[in-house]
């Protein structure tokens, strides 16, 4: 029997060149809809046609992602759901693992990896496994990360702001120009998926990325700075100047 | 009727190229990663190249292809259409529209 498809991708031309690769498999795979990734109109063919698997093409920023795919698993909680993003972040795949996405596919993987993913995909009793298909070039990178993606300075930075401190407080701090830190929030936000530094502090201190001792050492030794290194909860040590 | 699709990434490169050979079957359509691009547009001659604006594809490189679409990944998705010289632009791209540049290229090619 085919694998019934729901193919969600916002570029027409792009959605109906992924459709020529799934046809191509002989009416093992059957689209039964397409649309745009996270509009009414996905969602409401989604449910009524209850897929195996929606494809969902999610170059979002990690708030957006989260709501799309949540209404996605909403409108039809057994459909398997495949993830086809651009992002190559680490942080990202964790955060959409723990959505309960059942397979993440790279864009720059092959169109024979699409279709292999379905079908393990499709095959994987629910909650199990997340099939995960990405150029081992880029894989490889990922796991050279620091945690959380972060690089030293960006997670020096993130504590800072944890601490309550301005962008020019920072600077200061950190003998940068406060371009230099608006640029590196900037980075932060755009690694992790996040709109705000109160956004980037939170989920910083939810992944562990930083601990709560980095953040009040300050207030206990009475200055901003704390003393000449730490850790961040998670193995990352934090330099201070 | 020679295509090059050189768009990235490689999953919609395929896609593309996929979909059109499935379509004009009698069309001799190649992929290639962007950084081949300027490689094989000199060896294959491509009446149409299919490319995105971000592939830092030389201006002189195109002076030799007659038509080409390029999807502006810097601004919008939305693409350019050049043929024989006449540049439009489509919002959201579609294969039907895609379809009908590669035949208007074909028109071209047949012409004394």
């Amino acid at each position: 029997m085919a694998i019934r498809v729901h193919l969600a991708d916002d570029h027409t031309m792009f959605r109906e060149g992924l459709e020529s690769i799934l046809s191509s498999r002989g009416g093992s795979i059957e689209v039964v809809g397409r649309s745009s990734t996270g509009g009414e109109d996905a969602l409401a063919l989604i449910e009524e046609n209850k897929p195996d698997v929606v494809i969902a093409q999610v170059d979002l920023d990690f708030d957006t992602a989260r709501e799309v795919l949540s209404r996605i698993r909403s409108s039809s909680p057994n459909s398997r759901i495949v993830v086809l993003t651009i992002f190559d972040n680490l942080h990202y795949l964790k955060a959409l693992s723990k959505m309960g996405i059942d397979a993440y596919i790279h864009k720059s993987s092959s169109s024979e990896e699409l279709l292999a993913t379905i079908d393990a995909a499709s095959r994987e009793p629910a909650g199990g496994n997340v099939v995960v298909s990405m150029p081992r070039g880029l894989l490889e990178r990922m796991s050279e990360e620091p945690v959380g993606g972060l690089s030293e300075r960006e997670t020096e930075i993130v504590v800072l702001a944890a601490r309550g401190l301005t962008n020019f407080q920072i600077a200061e701090e950190l003998h940068i120009s406060e371009a230099t830190v608006k640029r590196h929030l900037a980075n932060i936000y755009q690694k992790i998926g996040v709109r705000s530094r109160s956004e980037a502090v939170r989920m910083a201190l939810m992944e562990q990325w930083i601990g709560i001792e980095e953040i009040t050492s300050a207030e206990t030794d009475g200055s901003s700075s704390g003393s000449s290194g730490g850790s961040d909860g998670s193995g990352n040590q934090i330099r201070r100047s | 009727m020679r295509v090059l699709v050189t768009l990235t990434p490689r999953m919609y490169r395929e896609a593309i190229a996929l979909s059109l050979r499935q379509s004009r079957p009698d069309f001799e359509v190649r992929i290639a990663a962007p950084e081949d691009a300027e490689a094989e547009v000199r060896d294959f001659r491509p009446h149409l190249l299919v490319r995105n604006d971000t592939d830092r594809l030389e201006p002189w490189v195109l002076e030799g292809v007659p038509c080409w679409v390029e999807v502006l990944y810097s601004d919008s998705m939305d693409a350019k259409i050049c043929v024989d010289r006449l540049v439009e632009e489509a919002e959201d791209i579609s294969m039907e529209e895609l379809l009908r540049v590669a035949d208007e290229a074909a028109d071209l090619m047949r012409q004394p």
